[in-house]
């Protein structure tokens, strides 16, 4: 019996949630902000796939110190680097790397964040105030600092600052799954499900953390851009990404010493951070608006 | 609750959070791999000379023991002392110190001098080709990293223009203005990003209160339009921007770290990144709390701010 009605309030829910997924697909068609940073999200997802198979990382790497400094031409659309490479390819293949930090980062930061906002929020009391205060200590630091300091303890490469951006990205996302959480837990679904006597984990699990989803979605989005930034820093400081990898924090690093000699060096990858992080500030934005429409919202940051 | 207890209990729980943050922080540096003895001796130090300098050192001691020295230290100033400069780490802190909150408060000040202008023309003459360009500037703005805009600057203006010098520091008890022309490029790369978020939030909020209902009352009594902007809605417009500058405090000060490195600059970042690089463990510990002390206490000021303009703050009893 019991088998029959978790599947039963299993199927009216998973109709639930996806029909608030249609309706968040449907608005997103209709707001500029969100069209804009999607369009740009998948356009660099298309490039972050297809580059890799045209354009070998090994050729992109290849030194040729004949050419090197090249100013933009057709040969070389956006010029040559110290070491001749051909920039054009550099930089596409830095579109993969952006966004395996990005979305890398953010998954891990999530994965753990989300559930323990969602079960400070839905347990509450000492819980609550345990996670939370935990929370508040790791805020307590300039994100980009604790990052830099655990990359420098733990060996600069580019994962292990994958690893240090989503510990740092934590608190973030436990801060806002637990506000949803509470306000979700208080929904009749949730009071009925626990009348039922379903236990807390499935509670949380199928019926608070999916209803939390949308400022979740949000919060991701605009840390994306966030640790994109907060990656291409810690390549230019030498505690990300090694040479010779194609990333575009390298690349800046690099093109520091050739200013005046080459500016092309430093102009491409930085329209692509630029790119990348502004598709996923849009997009943040945008669903934002949707989702409360009388906020205001400027690049992540709410008034109210 | 009033104001005053309001910000006693935050300070209380800021004390609190601080606690947290140094235990973090003695964490973080200890877990560090590689013999702080060894390093110091180099590859050339016997095994006893490593010894009777771990013993000197206090490394043979539990964790938690050598952290309630270093922390009972701190509470009394002493913060122990730089491998790398044999100096003690509060001197070489207090040295460095008034360049960063110079570079800090000037990237500040420069952010909201171009951003809250910048913003109210753009409300003001809303979709416009001026409105267009603060927009485009905005996102363009928040964008990109602080130090590709260091790099732009340092470009533009030191290299090709020969304006202001690329690096360096002067204090400005010593030649003002010498001192400003050192600060304007990496405050201004520093403070990019604030810029645009503050642009684009004077922009928005002072929309919303040019619609409210208390601008068209004001019209009414025949207020120029100057005056409407300057004196009515432009107040109430503030709490959002104050929102924005106490989000973007992490990122002021954690773009410091980036900044002082790229333009040379003699203050806490640099320290800090070079104590990183050093493995200094002492002046890690040091740099990286101080770091977080001011930070929190910036956050604590916005806060507090925040609470005495708009009183629902300290009704709703959370911060």
């Amino acid at each position: 019996m019991a088998a029959e009605t978790e599947t039963g309030s299993a199927r009216v829910l998973d109709r639930y949630q996806r029909e608030r997924l249609v309706k968040l697909a449907r608005s997103i068609r209709r707001n500029t902000k969100a069209l804009v940073g999607l369009a740009l999200i998948l356009g660099l997802v298309v490039l972050a796939i297809v580059s890799p198979m045209l354009i070998s990382e090994q050729a992109a790497n290849q030194m040729n110190v004949q050419d090197r400094f090249a100013a933009p031409s057709l040969e070389h659309p956006f010029g040559t680097d110290n070491f001749g490479r051909d920039m054009f390819s550099r930089t596409l293949l830095g579109v993969r790397i952006s966004l395996y930090v990005g979305i890398t980062s953010v998954a891990i930061a999530s994965s753990v964040g989300v559930p323990l906002g969602g079960l400070a929020g839905y347990a509450g009391g000492a819980v609550d105030d345990l996670i939370m205060r935990t929370m508040d200590i790791l805020m307590s630091f300039p994100p980009i600092l604790v990052a830099m300091t655990i990359t420098a303890v733990i060996g600069p490469t580019l994962n292990n600052a994958i690893l240090a951006l989503g510990l740092v990205y934590i608190p973030y996302f436990a801060r806002v799954t637990r506000s949803e959480a509470i306000s979700v837990s208080q929904e009749e679904f949730v009071e009925a499900a626990q009348a039922l006597g379903e236990r807390d984990s499935y509670v949380l699990f199928r019926e608070v953390l999916p209803n939390a989803a949308a400022p979740i979605i949000v919060q991701a989005s605009i840390s994306i851009s966030f640790a994109i930034l907060a990656a291409a820093g810690l390549s230019f400081l030498g505690l990300g990404a090694q040479p010779p990898t194609p990333s575009w924090g390298l690349m800046l690093q690099q093109a520091k010493q050739y200013l005046t000699q080459a500016p092309w060096m430093a102009i491409f990858p930085g329209l692509g951070i630029a790119t990348t992080v502004l598709g996923f500030n849009l997009f943040g934005d945008g669903i934002r608006d949707i989702l409360d429409p009388d906020a205001n919202t400027e690049f992540g940051v709410t008034d109210e | 609750m009033s104001l005053a207890r309001y910000a006693v209990r935050r300070v209380v729980f800021l004390v609190g959070t601080l606690f947290g943050a140094s235990v973090i922080t003695f964490a973080l540096v200890n877990v560090l791999p590689g013999d702080v003895a060894v390093m110091i001796l180099g590859t050339s130090g016997s095994q006893e000379q490593v010894e009777v300098l771990r013993q000197q050192l206090g490394l043979n001691q539990p964790v938690y023991i050598r952290y309630l020295d270093w922390i009972a230290g701190v509470l009394q100033g002493d913060m122990g002392t730089s491998l790398r400069f044999g100096d003690p780490v509060a001197t070489l802190i207090a040295q460095r110190f008034p360049a960063s909150a110079f570079l800090a408060f000037s990237a500040l000040t420069i952010a909201v001098l171009v951003a809250i202008p910048m913003g109210i023309v753009a409300a003001v003459e809303q979709n416009t080709w001026k409105d267009f360009l603060t927009s485009v500037a905005a996102f363009t703005g928040i964008s990109l990293p602080n130090f590709f805009w260091g790099m732009v600057l340092i470009l533009l203006i030191a290299s090709y223009a020969s304006l202001l010098p690329p690096s360096g520091y002067v204090s400005p008890t010593e030649d003002l203005g010498s001192a400003f022309a050192h600060v304007l490029l990496p405050a201004g790369a520093l403070g990019f990003s604030l810029m645009a978020h503050i642009t684009r939030m004077t922009r928005s909020s002072l929309i919303e209160e040019l619609r409210s209902g208390y601008i068209e009352l004001a019209k009414m009594k025949g207020l120029t339009n100057r005056r409407i902007v300057l004196r009515h809605a432009l107040r109430n417009a503030f709490l959002p921007v104050l929102t924005v500058i106490g989000f973007q405090l992490g990122f002021l000060f954690g773009g410091i770290i980036i900044i002082e490195q790229l333009f040379a600059y003699p203050g806490l970042g640099r320290l800090a990144f070079n104590a990183l690089l050093n493995r200094d463990a002492p002046l890690i510990q040091g740099s990286v709390l101080t770091i977080a002390v001011v930070f929190m206490t910036s956050n604590l000021v916005v806060d507090l701010l925040y609470a005495v303009i708009d009183p629902r703050v300290t009704a709703g009893g959370e911060g």
